[in-house]
């Protein structure tokens, strides 16, 4: 056993460098004092302070935590009503279809996402824009939460619900009081990851932003197209961060969840 | 509602789930504050009937009532009727207190009083100094309690319990057989368990429903449906029970004459019209004794196989002249023949029922 130690340890560490070396190299350089992006010349939170004086990255990160925030809810709730129909409502005759209308945006090439909404909002004449992204990534991320909920909701125990109606409460008292606080851990988990999947997301953003509306992906990709400046590195360091907490919370919300149970 | 109204009354109901019949036009009806078991082997539809009960399932055909009230189209939530689940199915997310108070609060009932019938409930079920502790944090007999006490907190007329002592060890079981009996008596509520524990039910209830694949075997109260079981499955179903086969039968004088291979038996015999069918002739181990003397009927040779000690009791196996073991359960007290001793078995004419092969 003892002889596989160092190996072991070996095959752990490339593999964690592997994965996180890039990042935490992106963490470093945002620290760098020198205006060139890959050579070293000392610690400085210069750019840090620079991002704060720069109006367009302070806007768009306004606007990315704003529509991330805004299109979670959105497909928080509706993942939750699409979960809520597929593990409540028995049978009903259009459900495998549904169940592949829920899945299909999983696996669908993002492009392909953004391009049939550009379609859609210039077809119904809609101002492209804020509004406009926050539809998209309702759209794509309510999916996610749906599979979210739906797997607690699968998992937890029918006769909670029953004793409820059993002791007078009607389907509505029972969701609001039984089955949505039990499903609340799931809830919260499907809400920071539509959260976190609006904030990462540049594809979709760009097929369905307009004028006045440019997420912080957005302006990272076209400011990186001029060449990476540290600024760039500090603020991908801060919205490294940003989903870094939210993840935080979603775990936290799902161990909860396992102690209750 | 008057006293002869029964408090529920399966009308011919009947359930299909796909291509399983579940409940085969079941006809039951439960006394106001009666103790009522259905008794059956698991899959017999008891439980499917009790949800049918509760409002849970929709019969396919025949009707539910309530007090005297058509239930069958009402929601589980509109039924005057509680529930007390196998699985307990405590609010996780509340405390005790809450879980009692829930049925209350959906009432409308008032604060003040909400707090008084929940401190009633748990005097009733012993469960002082644990209102603002969580289901997680009760032990096994705690949380069937506090199950109980939530179900009976609206005072329902009656009280649906599906294996209700199923989730207790067998000492904790029989304790909380003799409380389910106290509280029952205390309250007056009709109490319909569910159960597939013929002790159980046999010591609790005061009639009981046997089921089997769908249908009622029979009703009764249990030592009815101990001593004269009406059909085979009843009888091998609760308790021991030797069974004996009718080659051919006469019958004279209130007395069915019987050879058997293993000897033969005079029965005491109502039913003339079931000799000469394929019978059997069914006979309870404790109507079975070693005989003293050469008088008497339903003599039995036999050679003592083995001897289970069972502290009160001893439970002998003999090997009877055809091969066949019967079993003789004797007073402890009683003189023991040892292993192999040669002895003749006897039993009363009234002691065999007569059953359809």
């Amino acid at each position: 056993m003892s002889a596989w130690r160092v190996p072991r340890l070996a095959t752990l560490l490339v593999g964690f460098a592997f994965l996180y070396a890039p990042i935490v190299l992106l963490v470093v350089y945002s620290f760098n004092a020198s205006r060139l992006a890959t050579v070293w010349t000392g610690f400085s939170t210069h750019w840090y302070a620079a991002l704060l004086a720069d109006e367009q990255m302070r806007g768009s990160a306004l606007i990315s935590l704003e529509v991330a925030a805004l299109s979670a809810a959105i497909a928080t709730v509706l993942g939750a009503l699409a979960a809520l129909a597929l593990e409540r409502f028995g049978g009903f005759r259009t459900r495998s279809v549904f169940v592949a209308a829920i899945y299909a945006p999983l696996v669908m090439p993002e492009v392909i996402l953004g391009l049939s909404l550009l379609l859609l909002f210039v077809a119904i004449g809609a101002p492209r824009g804020f509004w406009t992204i926050v539809a998209g990534h309702a759209t794509f991320s309510m999916c996610f939460a749906a599979v979210v909920i739906r797997a607690r909701l699968a998992g937890a125990d029918r006769s909670l619900e029953e004793a409820a109606m059993d002791l007078g409460a009607g389907p509505v008292a029972t969701f609001m009081r039984i089955t949505l606080p039990l499903a609340m851990p799931a809830v919260i988990s499907a809400y920071m990851l539509a959260f976190i999947l609006s904030m990462d997301d540049l594809v979709i953003a760009s097929f369905t932003s307009g004028p006045g509306a440019t997420t912080l992906p957005m302006r990272i990709y076209s400011a990186v197209r001029l060449g990476v400046s540290p600024e760039i590195n500090a603020i991908s360091s801060l919205l490294l961060g940003a989903v870094g907490v939210a993840l935080l919370i979603g775990a936290v919300a799902q161990a909860r969840r396992t102690n209750a149970a | 509602m008057s006293a002869s109204t029964p408090i529920l009354r399966f009308d011919g109901v009947s359930k299909n789930f796909a291509d399983i019949v579940a409940v085969d036009n079941v006809s039951i009806d439960v006394a106001p504050g009666e103790f009522f078991a259905l008794l059956g082997p698991s899959g017999c539809g008891k439980t499917t009937l009790m949800r049918i009960a509760a409002g849970f399932e929709r019969p396919d055909r025949g009707r539910v009532l309530i007090g005297g009230v058509d239930v069958t189209e009402l929601p589980p939530h509109r039924r005057p009727v509680n529930m007390m689940f196998q699985s307990y199915a405590l609010f996780p997310h509340m405390s005790v207190f809450d879980n009692i108070a829930f049925g209350l609060k959906r009432d409308g009932v008032a604060r003040t009083q909400i707090a008084e019938r929940v401190a009633e409930m748990v005097r009733l079920a012993q469960l002082q100094g644990l209102e603002k502790r969580k289901p997680d944090q009760l032990s096994g007999g705690q949380r069937q309690r506090a199950a109980l006490a939530r179900a009976l907190a609206r005072r329902p007329k009656l009280l649906l319990l599906d294996e209700p002592l199923g989730a207790l060890d067998r000492k904790l079981r029989e304790e909380t057989q003799f409380e389910l009996m106290d509280i029952q008596k205390k309250l007056g509520t009709a109490f319909v368990v569910v159960t597939h524990d013929q002790d159980e039910a046999m010591s609790m209830a005061d009639r009981i429903a046997l089921m089997r694949a769908g249908r009622i075997e029979q009703i009764g109260a249990p030592p009815q449906i101990y001593e004269r079981p009406t059909s085979r499955f009843a009888a091998e179903f609760i308790g021991e029970i030797n069974l004996f086969e009718v080659r051919s039968a006469s019958y004279a004088n209130g007395r069915a004459h019987i050879e058997t291979p293993e000897g033969a038996i005079e029965a005491a015999c109502e039913n003339v019209d079931r000799i000469g069918a394929p019978a059997i002739v069914a006979v309870r181990p404790e109507r079975l004794r070693f005989a003293a003397d050469d008088g008497g009927v339903n003599r039995l040779a036999a050679v003592v196989h083995d001897i289970a000690y069972r502290g009160d009791r001893r439970i002998f196996r003999v090997r009877l002249s055809s091969g066949k073991l019967a079993r003789l359960s004797a007073s402890a007290a009683e003189a023991t023949p040892a292993p192999g001793a040669e002895i003749v078995v006897t039993f009363d004419p009234d002691a065999c029922v007569l059953l359809d092969a």
